[in-house]
């Protein structure tokens, strides 16, 4: 029996055909399920597939977009824009809604290296980004996620972790001016962009409207689209091309004189994070993370037999069980000689040692921390389209060095009983700014999910990481509640109350920005009444 | 093999979107980073590979039905196999097998589409891709003074293949090809005629049986003349008589070459001496079925398990074909052998090159979608600031210098075989 | 006092103030914003209290405006444009509530001075990132809730910066913390498990903190913030790069951005570098022929592992940059050691405060760019000022990169004497034309404050709408600093 699902108003239908022509918009079952389908859908819903869309639009321009918008909000049609769409934020849904798929917004529209700003497109990837910027002697954020991320919703619609923070910044800190379609189908430009100043800043006049547009979490879609952002860069001191060798998948990267990669090993989880924090004081790092053992292995490695020999046969996993990925970077020899040095002390200050990297290992890094191609196979090959983060935390150093303690002691039960990889402790900590404002940690658990048991015992480990993070008062739910776990309830029921009741003002924002309720809410909120 | 045997494949695609650019890593400009022609050029998910790869699963699990839609979305595709190798650049998938399969049960469950069934039809009344009568297979050979091996026997056969033998067009380099061999003492016959199909492109449209059966057919052919080496200078024959005949468990037991890999033979023993100038910029075009479709086959049967409570690894350890191993460098080796050639890259090469839009059925069935990949490529390769755009394959060279005749673009198209007879 | 006021219930008495003098001297400030008495002045000790304050106001539908720095004040965001108006004045409210040298990092009340600041700081090895010499009654939090810009674009990497979390009592009396001072748990409760108020985004998917910033009290009162600190350097050095035009000076000034290179950096005309290094008036006249016309003033701070590397490398990569650009930085210009400027900019100017030292006023135009388009907003100013009869050499020029160099503060000052109406009112009439002219070509005046706010949101119609969305939700009976902005 083929699934029967809701289908458009043939009006409703007919009015985004009006925007976009026909060859933009379509209903056919197959190509709709490519919107509802994504990696982390099992964990939400026990399926791969979410709910059927009743049709999908690619509008090419900040016009269409908005006259979509307009069509969603005059026939009350939940609707929810994606970039790449490589999220479940961007693409589950528990009920019919128009996904709006931004492919065909594409376009760099200026990188201006002077005052290190992109305007950009939504479906600009953070891999373009980089490309197109190194020629130029600039570089963008890179996302956690990798380069097929886009470069918008990294920095305006779900987080904002990455490789670079430490000096590019938390993404969620980057948009200047935004271009904004707001739920209701007006357009709101941010800062300078408002008074046709320019694209060089997103605050005010007066109170900054970013403050709306996210949080530390983006609102996932749930309060309207961004078509244009202006970008904040920052400086690449590397060639404009990077040299490669090699074939798939071990691409040999050359890492360029301008950067040194150091990979190091500590004896103790104490020592790795004050290793972090001096290092963040000395402002010397381009990438600085603790990563888990086994994501090394597995960024470094061409297969998971690889894979699994080098985690059996070698000390890898024990001698890299509190391992920094360190990357410097350099506008001249004699800075990068400065920098190397201050790292190297502090190295051997908290009784670091350098763990001498292969090729395949120096690139592994390099990669990453370039533009987050490591990302996909260090944690989704490995147990294949799974990955669970939790539990998760923004602040002190000192503050993540606690919930890495404590997630870690989960997840170890967890393995034990063979619900999830035994991969040692592979919590990924990153500080932001020079650990200015915080670091983030987050742990990668990889496990069988397409198995029922498995996935439940998954829930149980989330469940249990979030509730201990709240009730030791470390920090709210995953990411701030954009990662809703409960189809019924919003995160925010529960964390609001333990937050000064910030879900009231949230849905207040929600209510007055989006009167019809039509900017699709799942991953943000939805007021009471 | 079915389309069920590709559940974890189609079940394991995370979104990631990495099977529609080349790996970001050795991408150079943002203009020519995207690989996949059927989603540069209709833009919804589904046209990508991990969509076909989603839509398998959807048929699968009974979600969806055919359609026309449906079926435009799975062959308005050129099965070149870029999504594949990008995919495995960080997974370890097979989507291009998965791709294959949902054809092949389109073809079973009697899906079919107009154009390839006036295609097959023809295929199995003439023996030929082309709608032409068999009988006049050999005529491009006319006076060629080469041996018909259906009477006479030598140490190597060429084989046309059916764009080639029908193409009048392009007789001049399958022409230019014997003659270089003959030239060079090669002791070389064709069976004219009486040559077959490949049975290559109908694989490729989901009809399997048709492989089957002239991989059957010519390696019996190949047998009964006695040759040792049968050389081609089409890409897609090449492609099917290496890897796909291996596939399906037929391996000659000829060597099988493409011409350029004879030809660089030749060059490097000194039996074939490349003299003249030929100043030319010119940039070089893989074409899919010499370069990544053309890496041999990997026979492989095991099993996948989980270990350490979350790592699959497969037993026995499997060897994933990711493209890297198809014919580059001795067209490469060849044209910067030619005295006076300056040659520029594009940027998709190799593994990754653009596809010329040809394949797949789908300059059969959607030529006008043929002809916009066809033109893009020609405008990566104006980017050089070449000259002239060189490939290896009849299907890539037809359809390329369609797209020129079409836009007036003043870039000229040769196969290798040309420049090296210009160099001789 | 009047016994109708009813807030003699709600806050001590002897913290309420309505003699004519008080009244008289929170009516107006040094800005053209038209006077207007208060009702009274109140001057709340505590959180407690404020909350208390703005529940009544509330209830008694009493506009109220906040205020933390002392007189002198320029910008008039501090006077009511309303009658009837409560001032809540919070400058005594003066607690360093927690110095957290681990994590950089501060928590200060509104009524903490720089001066103040300092000190305390240093007591852990720590300094506050500081505007360009901000006068002596200058409250920290008022400056970074302007959004002030600070010397040092190196360490700017967000408009919002220093600025972290705050606490604040919103307009409809609610007490709201934002980023990670949210919760869950108390401060003290957040402190024992290591957590520190660093992290300025949030709670969860909005970030109220930058719609407070910026909105000169409309949306509520602050009543602490965290402030991000820097390390107090070990050693420092200082250059001037001298340039007979400010155009040579832009693309030395981007590459220095550009490599991150050093602290504090800026660029100043002869006359304000003259008014900020004389201690009267009678020197600036001399002081500025003596000058080059234009500086760079870039510092290099040595801390960490091995300062004095860290400053002599710095140093080397200067004078590599500069000579790119055929400039030398030199350590002193004018007889002035460019090490003495430095130790100036770490604390609050002297008196008089620098900017009235020539004439005893002073009025600032300012707004925000790109570096690159501040040569020719230079000369429209100069055009437009000697169009007005006011000479030109007699206007500061102040360019601070901001964001690391993404945008440029673009900041003008002009000197007259208050007792002089002919020069105020020229100094007025400047600001009127000359900043709808700079905004036409493209200044954003980010922060406006009286007749700049038209030429701000005239062009951006739902600008105005969406403002007044989020001023609806934390000041539904328009009680806070009503008139101001868009309100």
């Amino acid at each position: 029996m083929i699934l029967q699902t809701e289908t458009l108003d043939p009006e409703v239908y007919r009015a985004l055909e009006d925007v976009v022509g026909p060859e933009n918009i379509t209903d056919e079952p197959a190509i709709l399920d490519g919107y509802c389908f994504v990696w982390g859908n099992l964990m939400i819903c026990d399926d791969e597939f979410g709910t059927r869309p009743p049709a999908v639009v690619l509008p090419g321009s900040t016009a269409e977009v908005q006259a979509i918008v307009k069509v969603c909000n005059k026939y009350g049609l939940k609707f929810r824009a994606h970039s790449t769409g490589f999220s479940p934020n961007a693409i589950y849904a528990p009920e019919p809604i128009l996904p709006i798929d931004l492919r065909r917004m594409n376009r760099i529209i200026d990188i201006d290296e002077k005052n290190m700003i992109a305007i950009v497109e939504p479906y600009v990837s953070i891999g373009e980004l980089v490309i197109e910027g190194m020629r130029k002697g600039v570089r963008c954020h890179v996302i956690g996620a990798g380069c097929s991320a886009g470069v918008i919703p990294s920095c305006t619609s779900l987080g904002g972790t990455g490789t670079t923070n430490v000096s590019t910044g938390y993404a969620g800190r980057l948009p200047l001016a935004v271009e904004w379609v707001l739920p209701n189908g007006e357009i709101l430009r941010l800062g300078s962009l408002g008074t046709g100043a320019g694209w060089f800043t997103g605050d005010g006049p007066g109170p900054s409207l970013r403050g709306v547009m996210r949080g530390f979490g983006g609102a996932c879609g749930g309060m309207g689209i961004f078509t244009k952002v202006g970008v904040k860069l920052s400086p690449w001191y590397g060639p404009p091309e990077i040299e490669v060798t090699g074939q798939s998948p071990s691409y040999l990267t050359k890492v360029p004189e301008s950067i040194k990669v150091i990979t190091a090993s500590f004896g103790s989880r104490d020592d790795i994070f004050e290793a972090m924090r001096e290092l963040c004081e000395e402002g010397v790092s381009y990438a600085l993370s603790r990563r888990g053992p086994f994501t090394m292995i597995a960024a470094m490695t061409k297969s998971n037999e690889e894979t699994y020999d080098m985690v059996q046969a070698t000390n890898f996993m024990e001698e890299n069980a509190h391992a920094l990925n360190l990357l410097l970077d350099a506008s001249s020899p004699r800075e990068m000689k400065y920098r190397e040095k201050v790292a190297l002390s502090i190295i051997e200050k908290y009784n670091g040692t350098i763990f001498p990297e292969t090729p395949e290992g120096e690139s592994a890094r390099f990669v990453h921390a370039w533009m987050g191609a490591g990302s996909i196979k260090g944690v989704f090959r490995a147990s294949g389209a799974s990955g669970v983060g939790a539990p998760t935390a923004e602040e002190s150093l000192d503050l993540v060095k606690r919930v890495n303690e404590l997630g870690y002691g989960i997840k170890e039960r967890y393995a034990k009983e063979g619900s999830c990889l035994d991969d040692a402790d592979p919590t990924w900590v990153t500080p932001f700014e020079h650990g200015a404002t915080g670091a983030h940690c987050e742990m990668a658990i990889r496990s069988d999910v397409m198995q029922p048991s498995i996935r439940q015992a998954m829930r149980e480990l989330i469940t249990e990481c979030e509730d201990k993070v709240v009730e030791k008062k470390f920090a709210l739910h995953l990411y701030e509640g954009c990662m809703r776990t409960d189809p019924n309830k919003e995160t925010h029921d529960t964390a609001g109350p333990e937050c000064l009741n910030y879900h009231v003002w949230l849905r207040k924002l929600k209510k007055a920005f989006d009167p019809n309720l039509v900017a699709d809410a799942y991953f943000y909120t939805m007021p009471e009444d | 093999m079915s389309l069920k045997d590709y559940e974890l494949d189609m079940r394991g695609c995370t979104r990631c979107s990495y099977c529609k650019v080349i790996p970001h890593v050795i991408t150079k400009h943002k203009e020519f980073s995207t690989v996949c022609p059927s989603i540069a050029k209709y833009n919804f998910h589904g046209y990508s590979g991990g969509g076909k790869l989603i839509a398998g699963l959807a048929l699968l699990r009974g979600r969806i039905d055919y359609s026309d839609k449906f079926l435009d979305m799975i062959y308005q595709c050129q099965m070149c196999g870029a999504c594949d190798v990008s995919c495995k650049n960080v997974r370890d998938m097979e989507p291009y097998e998965v791709l294959l399969e949902l054809r092949t049960k389109c073809v079973e469950d009697g899906q079919l589409v107009p154009a390839h069934m006036l295609v097959i039809d023809g295929l199995k009344k003439e023996d030929n891709m082309m709608l032409e009568k068999k009988a006049g297979r050999g005529n491009w050979a006319e006076g060629l003074n080469v041996k018909d091996l259906t009477k006479d026997k030598a140490e190597v056969l060429f084989h046309a293949g059916c764009r080639y033998s029908f193409d009048e067009g392009l007789w001049p380099v399958a022409r230019t090809a014997v003659k270089l061999l003959q030239r060079a003492g090669v002791d070389i016959g064709i069976m004219g005629s009486q040559e077959t199909c490949c049975g290559g492109r109908a694989y490729e449209m989901g009809y399997q049986g048709e492989l089957t059966k002239y991989a059957d057919h010519n390696t019996d052919n190949w047998k009964a003349a006695g040759v040792k080496t049968v050389v081609t200078a089409c890409a897609d024959c090449y492609q099917a008589f290496k890897v796909l005949y291996d596939k399906i468990g037929k391996k000659p037991e000829v060597e099988i070459l493409h011409i350029t890999e004879y030809l660089d033979r030749l060059i490097r023993a000194g039996t074939m001496k490349l003299t003249k100038e030929v100043p030319m910029a010119v940039t070089y075009h893989d074409p899919c079925h010499l370069g990544r479709l053309a890496e041999p086959w990997i026979n492989w049967n095991g099993t996948r398990r989980y270990t350490m409570g979350g790592l699959y690894i497969w037993e026995p350890p499997r060897e994933f074909r990711r493209g890297a191993n198809g014919v580059y460098d001795p067209p490469r080796d060849i044209i910067k052998s030619i005295p006076g050639i300056k040659f520029v890259e594009m940027d998709r090469i190799k593994e990754y090159a653009w596809c010329c839009g040809a394949g797949g059925g789908v300059i059969e069935a959607y030529p006008e979608f043929a002809a916009w990949a066809a033109a893009e490529r020609i405008k990566e390769a104006k980017a050089t600031g070449a000259e002239a755009l060189v490939t290896a394959c009849p299907w890539c060279a037809r359809n390329f210098k369609d797209a020129v005749a079409e836009t007036g673009d003043k870039i000229k198209i040769y196969d290798i075989t040309e420049l090296v007879e210009q160099a001789i | 006092m009047d016994d109708n006021y009813g807030l003699i219930e709600v806050v001590d008495a002897k913290n309420i103030f309505d003699d004519p003098e008080t009244l008289q001297q929170y009516s107006k400030d040094m800005s053209f914003v038209p006077p207007v008495r208060p009702r009274c002045v109140v001057k709340p000790q505590s959180t407690e209290e404020v909350q208390r304050i703005v529940k009544w106001a509330n209830d008694t539908l009493t506009p109220l405006v906040p205020t933390s720095s002392g007189i002198p004040r320029f910008r008039g965001d501090t006077i009511p444009s309303v009658g009837g108006t409560v001032i809540v004045d919070i400058s005594q409210m003066k607690k360093i509530i927690r110095v957290d040298r681990r994590n950089r990092v501060a928590m200060i009340e509104p009524g903490v001075t720089f001066g103040e600041l300092s000190p305390a700081l240093e007591k852990e090895d720590l300094a506050p990132f500081m505007p360009l010499l901000p006068r002596r009654s200058k409250s920290v939090v008022a400056s970074y809730l302007e959004r002030e810009p600070i010397t040092t674009p190196s360490h700017h990497w967000d408009s919002q910066d220093p600025l972290l979390c705050l606490e604040l009592i919103l307009g409809t009396g609610d007490l709201f913390r934002t980023g990670s001072a949210t919760g869950p748990g108390t401060i003290e409760e957040q402190w024992a498990v290591g957590r520190a108020q660093i992290r300025p985004m949030g709670p969860s998917q909005m970030d109220p903190a930058r719609y407070i910033q910026g909105s000169q009290g409309t949306m509520g009162i602050v009543t602490w913030i965290t402030l991000k600190c820097k390390i107090l350097p070990k050693i420092k050095k200082a250059f001037f790069v001298p340039a007979g035009d400010v155009e040579n000076l832009i693309d030395c000034t981007y590459k220095i951005l550009w490599k991150r290179l050093g602290d504090e950096c800026f660029i100043l005309n002869a006359y304000n570098l003259a008014c900020i290094l004389a201690e009267n008036g009678d020197n600036i006249k001399t002081l500025i022929n003596e000058l080059p016309p234009w500086v760079l003033f870039w510092s290099t701070e040595g801390t960490g592992l091995f300062p004095e590397e860290k400053v002599e490398y710095q140093e080397a990569e200067l004078r590599d940059v500069a000579q790119s650009f055929g400039l030398e930085p030199v350590p002193s210009v004018g007889g002035t050691a460019a090490v003495d400027v430095s130790d100036l900019l770490l604390r609050p100017s002297k008196e008089p405060y620098w900017k009235l030292r020539l004439k005893g006023g002073c009025h600032d135009i300012f707004f925000m760019t790109t570096l690159n388009k501040t040569p020719e907003f230079v000369k429209k100013v100069r055009e437009l000022a000697e169009s007005h009869g006011y000479l030109s050499r007699d206007i500061g020029v102040y360019l601070q990169p901001t964001v690391q160099g993404t945008n440029c503060h673009c900041e003008f000052s002009l000197s007259y004497d208050p007792q002089s109406l002919e020069e105020v009112t020229k100094v007025k009439e400047i600001d009127t034309a000359g900043s709808r002219v700079l905004a036409n070509s493209g200044g954003f005046f980010s922060r406006p404050y009286g007749p700049w706010v038209d030429i701000a949101y005239g062009p951006s119609a739902y600008t105005v709408i969406a403002q007044r969305k989020v001023k609806d939700i934390y000041d539904p009976n328009g009680i806070m600093n009503p008139g101001k902005l868009c309100f």
